[in-house]
């Protein structure tokens, strides 16, 4: 499910546990619907930004179909809170 | 004066939509983008003049070896050196100094030596002369950086002493903008008969720069960062300097003469004459006619010019960010003190959640430690959002920024 709609995962540059993850342009938008959906909390909605909270986890989710991940343990952990946000 | 919409006609990409949004491209301390000319001198290259340089009778190899050597020669003439022999042409600033460290640490610098760099570094004049001291066992001495940005040349002068053998410093700061004083910090090397080298990354592309007025024995910089295409950088280095270096790659083009005996496996090689001692293997042709397109295009709007139109820029962006509430500028007020590159941090958002919200905009800036890792700790900062400018930005392009810094410090 991951693989579908993300293009790649990175560490932020500076940022010791927090992770950018770009989803792929063709199902950008669908992605952000289901994440939106199944994200414990959305705290804040804007026009270029959302902020969410899953699992305990800050999450920011941009319209342009990038997210942040914040103080997450790994890149496994991203990709289990993905799974669940995107299935 | 600058005619913006001509030149701004010569670059393609800033037609761009992004994000919904005209381009507002303000990433130029990480690379710049590249006027036609550049790209169709690369083109034509390719099309009609391909071949390898050096040695090759043919008249494809002679036209090609010609533009590659006229190459050196435009890029001698834009930073004042006397020629083509104190020009190596490299991959970017980073190989630049770490052809210096290499080889002058491999043969030259002993336990008991001294090399000076500073905590405003970026981390390609920090990481070679670190690795170079682990091999060699010489000390490296760390210059402060002052509360305002500034490099606090007391300490510089404190520790340049008789053990001292190279001084290397920036320029121009790429997280600050900060401009040093690199005529000083060259008489301070010099006193102690130390050699100094200066990267020129954040300066050769916005300034005008002669290398014999500033008494500088290295300049270190990077082509894309200056209009030129990826993969060719250049060193200058004092002609008689560099005569007296050992190569730092070995292989085809940096030799004059190679022998070897088969029956003790010795081998007789004397070495090329500079700056072909330093460029071994088959160079990056295309990228020095880019370079040499480059640099022409720059020489004819005029690198004092250059220098007033970013000015303009900064100091318009510092006045119209004193409107904002909850962004943060760091590095000095004056304007006169610094180059094209603004850093910042909005209250309550990290600086990639800046950045990325700013890319929402279609504007494009550079957010982390820039590979400053040491600056920001000086300064305490976790991270910095960068905005950074060039010869094709605009006034204009700065109110969309504010305004949009103004939206994203609501919901910040």
């Amino acid at each position: 499910m991951v693989e579908e709609y993300i293009a790649k995962i990175e560490k932020l540059c500076g940022a010791k546990n927090d992770y950018v993850i770009l989803l792929k342009y063709s199902s950008k938008n669908e992605a952000i619907e289901k994440i939106l959906g199944n994200v414990d909390k959305i705290e804040l909605k804007t026009g270029v930004m959302k902020k969410a909270r899953h699992r305990g986890k800050e999450i920011r989710i941009f319209t342009t179909g990038k997210l942040i991940i914040k103080d997450a343990a790994d890149e496994d952990e991203v990709k289990s809170i993905l799974e669940e946000l995107l299935s | 004066m600058i005619d913006l919409e001509r030149i701004r006609g010569d670059f393609p990409i800033l037609d761009r939509i992004v994000n919904g949004y005209k381009l507002v491209y303000f990433d130029n301390a990480a690379t710049t983008q590249k006027p036609i000319q550049v790209i169709d001198a690369i083109v034509n290259y390719y099309k009609f003049h391909n071949s390898n340089v050096h040695r090759g009778v043919h008249t494809l190899s002679q036209e090609a070896t010609e533009l590659y050597e006229s190459a050196h020669e435009e890029a001698a003439k834009f930073i004042g050196a006397e020629g083509l022999e104190e020009i190596v042409f490299v991959k970017n600033t980073t190989e630049a100094i770490n052809l210096v460290a290499y080889s002058l640490g491999m043969w030259s610098l002993e336990p008991e030596d001294e090399v000076v760099i500073t905590a405003m570094d970026h981390h390609s004049n920090i990481v070679p002369w670190h690795m170079m001291s682990e091999l060699k066992g010489f000390k490296l001495r760390i210059v402060r950086v002052k509360e305002d940005g500034t490099l606090d040349l007391e300490d510089l002068a404190d520790k340049v002493s008789s053990k001292t053998r190279i001084v290397a410093v920036p320029h121009v700061s790429n997280v600050l903008g900060v401009v040093n004083d690199v005529k000083s910090i060259a008489k301070i090397a010099h006193e102690v008969d130390a050699l100094i080298l200066v990267d020129g990354a954040q300066s050769v592309p916005h300034m005008p720069i002669d290398v014999k007025d500033l008494d500088i024995d290295f300049l270190a910089f990077s082509g894309h960062k200056m209009l030129g295409p990826t993969g060719i950088g250049v060193l200058y280095g004092r002609r008689d300097i560099l005569e007296s270096m050992r190569p730092f790659l070995g292989g085809g083009d940096m030799i004059s003469e190679v022998h070897s005996d088969v029956e003790t496996g010795r081998c007789t090689i004397s070495y090329n004459i500079p700056p072909w001692r330093f460029e071994a293997g088959t160079p990056n042709i295309a990228g020095a006619v880019g370079l040499a397109e480059a640099i022409r295009y720059l020489r004819n709007i005029g690198m004092e010019n250059v220098l007033m139109h970013e000015r303009d820029l900064v100091e318009y962006t510092l006045r119209r960010m004193e409107e904002l509430g909850k962004t943060h500028v760091y590095g000095p007020k004056d304007p006169g003190k610094r180059l094209g590159v603004v850093s910042f941090n909005v209250e309550g958002l990290d600086s990639h959640e800046t950045a990325m919200m700013l890319d929402s905009y279609g504007i494009m800036v550079r957010s982390g430690l820039h590979c400053a890792q040491p600056l920001h700790e000086t300064l305490s900062i976790q991270t910095t959002t960068r905005a950074s400018f060039y010869i094709y930005n605009t006034r204009e392009e700065v109110d969309r920024f504010i305004e949009a810094l103004m939206e994203i410090e609501m919901v910040a």
